[in-house]
């Protein structure tokens, strides 16, 4: 058990480094990407960038300055923003870490929820018109691209009809804080989780259609239908336990991608400062310090996912616990 | 026998397959009985029709392009067409099934304990406590060790032998009057195969349900059938009570079973094996099925199906009974 | 009895109004924009974003006055009590500090505030110290020694209050340099190293009362502030002023529609135009600033090393069509010249165009095409650079038709606007061609011929080098500086000098020049007098909310 652990860890860390320097490697190749001369200010003398470059180290060679900002990451932790002078980025990633936690983890009990019904009832109309219309939905919700559909939903509810009884309840757009009013946080997150899950929906319910099924041809389901269970029993009961295995790890992975900061097109869209948009403003911006802080944050948060759906997957299905 | 004595009555049974070649009918006219506390076996080799046979009982083909016509008489109630909610009532309680493969008839993600509990109460209205004592007894009486320990156990914890042995005890947990064993021992090995006739045997007297037991193995069929159905392409060739079937084999397809069962007492002697296969479901021939590989075919055996002939038991051959026996002491080639 | 009780509720409610606050005082001013702009410290940052706050913030011993209209680009007195004549054929000013102010932190405002804060630009690294601010004796040697920085060039009295600047050489734009808030006074104890997100405590009319930039900031009253001029720091109409930070333009447009905020920083997207324009027209302002659109072209490099080729590009570019991929002649005004139309020296003029004189009216490409054979560049490989932001981009496209249509084989590169300012200054990276922007400092005519076209400001190797054509001409940085000599006594004359210059180096065809842009601003419904000064754009203190 010890040693699995110890295991991950080396394997986090390694993980860890390659991207870390392989960000910090993409960065200075970027043409005009050196921060001097923007943080200097615009007509700023030579002196001044000179000096600019002296005091962030930018003069040094580039292993030394990894090494410096990993430092001042991880030992120091006050590894400072190259484009908001003074702002330290690893405060800034934990205040938005809870945005996109209730983003994501709102999202996802939605489109699990929805994607279990429409898989369901898919698998159990197979081949009638409730499942083929049903899987052309799923489709479409996978072919929009997410910042299409944030933008479509804010020209109706924050736009065209805003004032209408419909969307008049929608609060403007941006991220209310759940101890400042829960009410308001519910109703500021509702459309942007509709949205996020939208496109989940769609490709969990084909996943789990198929793997329904898959699973409906297996022989303990004629077991369970001998049995005398009604279908309903079957499917619930026998089938969807051991398709839901599959979805369970496809779900751990991109739970854990999201919540790294991957739903930033969502945030960006709906003013949502989460993770997702820090990243994307640091990209923006260039700012290394924050890129870095960001995207260290997601690895992390990746790897950690793996090794928590590994333990999941022993956990839900029974067979792969002597397998570890 | 009577009909009215009849624990299971099947007349005419045969199912067919919608294909995109047309109609195939896998069992054509398929008639047998099963009594009260009567294990009856059915053996052939595959694709015989011997385990559509059987589902169709439950009716658990789960083909949508099948149609099943005849009749399946269960202690008078018609199961051909029968309506889902009363199959339902029926399976698991009144007649139950096990199949071929231990390692895959039990849901992977339930204990075993948890999987009979759950055919226990979908049948009686037991509380969660009398249906895990239940469960526990059962475990017992089919001779799983420890119960107690065992009930909490996975599928894939077994071995093969308990797997089977969990079936069985799930199968009989609402005391069915029938039990369909769809070739119960194939998959196991020799050793366990004997444990698992044992336990076959003793359950028609422990329970009292009667048992139609699949096999392509003649000597299951030697150690524990009552009465023995051959099957060949889809029809019952020859039926007869055991003793007599091995006594006095009278279709000459029996005859090439019987031939390719090794003796243990005896000169060792090569395996005969039947030469030739059977036709395929949609090229039946429009006589004999067996004919083509049949030694001993003759002109009017390929023009019309013979019917099943009732002396000394019932046979599908139009040889007649006096020339069998001389037919049968030829030896028969290599 | 009744009317008697009726009177003394009249009589009450009579007191009650007279005390409220006089009309438009309150209320909150909600600002919207799509993120911060770098450090907090007044003498460091150098965007358009934050100098609209700094100056409701902070003091410096002048500014311009913040009110609308021409007298915006005006320097009056400040924290000091008047603007002084400079002395000593302009190398000395003195001025007296006003008495009785105090910073948001309750610490009065002294000499030795003066001196802390001006020594404090040479050990910050402030943009301008080595450009503007070292023309004060002693201003080198801080330069090149920061921490041991005198600044001997400063002398203040305490005890009468007085505070001299020694300057080097004369400078026509000193005072102007004093008006931005670089030469904002801050508190004594403010330490010496950049603020970053720690707002500095100031003497103007409002404080912030919070900062973050990934979620904004919240301004309040100052209470300390008493207006000492209406002019200099006007007493600010709404109580509480947000700045809200993370909102796309698109959403901030939409935002302001539904009434959620009162003015947005950012651009409206063309998009909206036509919409705002229709739907929104009273809540639309439009003035004209000082800021253009130009693309200048490298000198010193192939093709445009050839002054032919460059002739070309200048005769065959269409000014309306990259005004109307600006969004059309109400929000960009075409041009052949450098300065904008509201400069100081500003005189119309352009000989690339059909009927040469004044204003430019149609290309020319007859002459175009005559100029580009002479060249001999047909067939020469361009890249135009230009920024992923609208209308650069637009632009760029537009220009790199225009070159092949000359005969260039031109292609396109739209950069990361973060990146691509600092891109195009670097000649490592042999740009020949750039769609770019230059916004003035302060109203003075050499912030962009000299800052633009002086051999000074050409640094090659370096990401900042503004002089991007690389344009460098002796002879005209002889006039630059002579007009600069003459800006202090004989402003006419100046202005006159200047406009020669800027005709010269419009003949030279060093960049074409394509338009001055024209702000919009977009505001809330609710949202009265609004003032648009000519140096820090919108005013957001001089704003009325509440009806």
């Amino acid at each position: 058990m010890l040693s699995a652990i110890i295991r991950r860890l080396i394997h986090m860390i390694a993980v860890l480094f390659g991207i870390s320097v392989l960000v910090f490697l993409i960065f200075f190749a970027t043409p005009g990407a050196n921060p001097a001369a923007r943080i200097a200010g615009r007509n700023a003398s030579p002196q001044t960038i000179a000096r600019v470059e002296r005091q962030f180290g930018l003069n040094k060679p580039l292993p030394v300055q990894y090494g410096l900002m990993m430092k001042k990451l991880f030992i120091t932790q006050n590894l400072t923003s190259f484009v908001n002078l003074g702002e330290k980025v690893v405060p800034q990633v934990f205040r938005a870490a809870p945005i996109t936690l209730s983003l994501v983890t709102g999202a996802a009990v939605i489109w699990i929820g929805f994607a279990v019904l429409i898989g369901l009832l898919a698998a159990a109309f197979r081949d009638t018109l409730i499942d083929r219309i049903l899987m052309i939905l799923s489709l479409i919700g996978i072919s929009m691209p997410v910042f299409w559909v944030a933008t479509m939903a804010n020209l109706i509810t924050q736009g065209q009809f805003h004032h209408s009884w419909l969307f008049s309840w929608v609060p403007p757009l941006g991220y209310v804080p759940f101890n400042t009013s829960p009410l308001g946080w519910f109703k500021a997150l509702i459309i942007p989780w509709f949205t996020l899950a939208i496109l989940y929906i769609g490709l969990y319910a084909r996943v789990l259609r198929a793997a329904l099924i898959e699973t409906m041809q297996e022989d303990y389901i004629r077991t369970a239908r001998a049995k005398g269970l009604s279908e309903r029993q079957v499917l619930m009961h026998h089938a969807l336990r051991s398709a839901m295995i599959g979805i369970v790890t496809l779900f751990g992975l991109d739970f854990g991608a999201l919540v790294g900061g991957g739903a930033l097109l969502t945030e960006v869209v709906f003013g949502l400062q989460g993770i997702g948009y820090l990243t994307y403003q640091a990209l923006e911006t260039l700012d290394l310090p924050m890129i870095l802080a960001t995207v260290i944050y997601a690895s992390v948060f990746v790897v950690m996912s793996n090794a928590v759906v590994d333990i999941l997957y022993a956990v839900i299905d029974p067979r792969a616990r002597q397998a570890r | 026998m009577s009909d009215s004595q009849a624990l299971l009555s099947v007349r005419d049974l045969s199912v067919s397959f919608r294909t995109r070649g047309g109609l195939i009918r896998a069992v054509d006219g398929v008639s047998f009985d099963v009594l009260p506390q009567q294990i009856f076996g059915i053996v052939g080799e595959s694709g015989s029709g011997k385990s559509l046979t059987i589902l169709s009982i439950l009716n658990l083909i789960g083909d949508p392009n099948v149609i099943i016509a005849g009749s399946i008489r269960f202690a008078g109630q018609e199961l051909v067409g029968a309506p889902a909610p009363v199959m339902r009532s029926i399976r698991g309680n009144k007649i139950a099934m096990i199949f071929q493969d231990p390692m895959t008839a039990l849901t992977p993600v339930h204990t075993i304990g948890a999987q009979i509990i759950e055919q226990i109460r979908q049948h009686r209205q037991l509380s969660a406590a009398a249906a895990h004592q239940r469960m526990l007894d059962l475990l017992d009486a089919v001779g799983i060790p420890d119960p107690r320990q065992t009930f909490r156990r996975y599928p894939h914890e077994l071995s093969g032998g308990q797997r089977q042995r969990a079936v069985i005890a799930m199968a009989l947990s609402c005391d069915p009057a029938l039990l369909l064993a769809d070739e119960p021992t194939t998959a196991l090995d020799v050793t366990v195969q004997a444990q698992i006739l044992d336990l076959i045997r003793d359950l028609r007297i422990k329970f009292g349900s009667s048992i139609i037991l699949i096999t392509h193995n003649l000597g299951v069929v030697a150690e524990v059938a009552d009465q023995v159905a051959v099957m060949y392409s889809g029809r019952i060739v020859e039926q007869a009570n055991t003793a007599d079937l091995f006594a006095n084999p009278s279709h000459p397809y029996s005859w090439g079973l019987l031939g390719s069962m090794p003796v243990l007492d005896g000169p060792r002697k090569r395996l005969a094996a039947i030469p030739g296969l059977p036709p395929a479901l949609d090229h039946r021939p429009p006589g004999c099925a067996f004919a083509p590989r049949c030694h001993f075919v003759r002109a009017a055996c390929e023009t019309t199906p013979p019917p099943l002939r009732a002396a000394p038991h019932p046979v599908a051959c139009i040889i007649d009974e006096h020339e069998r026996t001389s037919l049968r002491m030829e030896p028969l080639e290599q | 009895m009744i009317k008697r009780i009726l009177l003394l509720a009249l009589l009450l409610a009579g007191m009650a109004t007279a005390q409220a606050a006089p009309a438009g005082y309150g209320g909150t001013l909600r600002m919207v924009t799509v993120s911060a702009s770098g450090t907090f410290d007044p003498q460091v940052n150098y965007t358009l974003r934050y100098a609209q706050l700094f100056q409701m913030l902070y003091d410096g011993l002048v500014t311009f006055a913040k009110t609308g209209g021409p007298k915006s680009v005006t320097i009056v007195p400040d924290l000091a009590t008047a603007v002084p004549v400079p002395t000593d054929h302009g190398l000395t000013y003195q001025f007296t500090l006003r008495t009785g102010v105090k910073f948001s932190n309750g610490q009065p405002v002294t000499t030795a505030a003066v001196v802390h804060s001006f020594r404090r630009l040479f050990k910050v690294n402030s943009p301008n110290a080595g450009t503007w601010y070292d023309v004060i004796v002693g201003g080198r040697r801080c330069l090149a020694h920061p921490r041991s920085c005198k600044l001997q060039g400063l002398v203040v009295d305490p005890a009468t209050n007085s505070i001299t600047f020694h300057l080097r050489h004369p400078d026509a734009e000193f005072l102007d340099q004093l008006a931005l808030a670089f030469a904002a006074i801050l508190p004594v104890n403010t330490p010496d190293h950049n603020m970053g997100t720690r707002p500095v405590p100031g003497t103007g009319t409002y404080m912030v009362k919070s900062y973050d930039p990934s979620t904004g900031l919240v301004m309040v009253r100052n209470p300390y502030f008493h207006q000492w001029s209406a002019l200099a720091q006007p007493k600010g109409f709404p109580s509480v002023i947000t700045y809200r930070f993370g909102l796309s333009a698109e959403s901030q447009v939409t935002a302001v529609e539904n009434g959620q905020y009162d003015w947005m920083y950012e651009d409206v997207p063309a998009d909206r135009l036509n919409e705002i324009a229709t739907k929104y027209t009273k809540q639309v302002h439009i003035t004209p600033t000082n800021w253009t659109l130009y693309v200048p072209m490298n000198v010193n490099i192939p093709p445009f090393n050839n002054k032919d080729a460059r002739l070309a590009v200048e005769y065959a570019m269409n000014r309306e069509s990259t005004v109307k991929l600006a969004g059309g002649n109400r929000l960009a005004i075409p041009t052949c010249i450098t300065l904008p139309p509201k400069m100081p020296g500003y005189s119309a003029y352009c000989p690339f165009t059909k009927n040469p004189g004044k204003h430019w009216s149609a290309p020319n490409w007859r002459l175009a095409r005559h100029y580009m054979k002479k060249s001999g560049m047909i067939g020469q490989k361009v890249t135009v650079i230009t920024s992923l932001q609208a209308p650069y981009r637009q632009i760029g496209v537009y220009t790199q038709d225009v070159l092949n249509r000359l005969g260039f084989k031109a292609s396109v590169k739209a950069i990361s606007p973060n990146i691509d300012f600092t891109y195009i200054q670097n000649t490592n990276n042999h740009v020949q061609i750039s769609i770019t922007d230059w916004a003035q400092d302060y109203p003075a005519p050499s912030d962009f011929l000299n800052v633009l076209y002086s051999c000074n400001s050409f640094h090659k190797g370096s990401d900042s080098s503004i002089n991007i054509s690389g344009f460098c001409d002796p002879a005209i940085d002889a006039e630059m500086s002579k007009a600069e000599l003459f800006s202090l006594k004989h402003p006419n004359q100046a202005d006159a000098m200047w406009s020669h210059i800027d005709h010269q180096i419009t003949r030279r065809a060093v960049a074409v020049n394509l338009f001055s842009f024209e702000r919009l601003d977009f505001v809330s419904a609710r949202l009265r007098n609004f003032q648009f000064s000519g140096e820090f754009f919108f005013l957001p203190q001089l704003a009325k909310i509440k009806p």
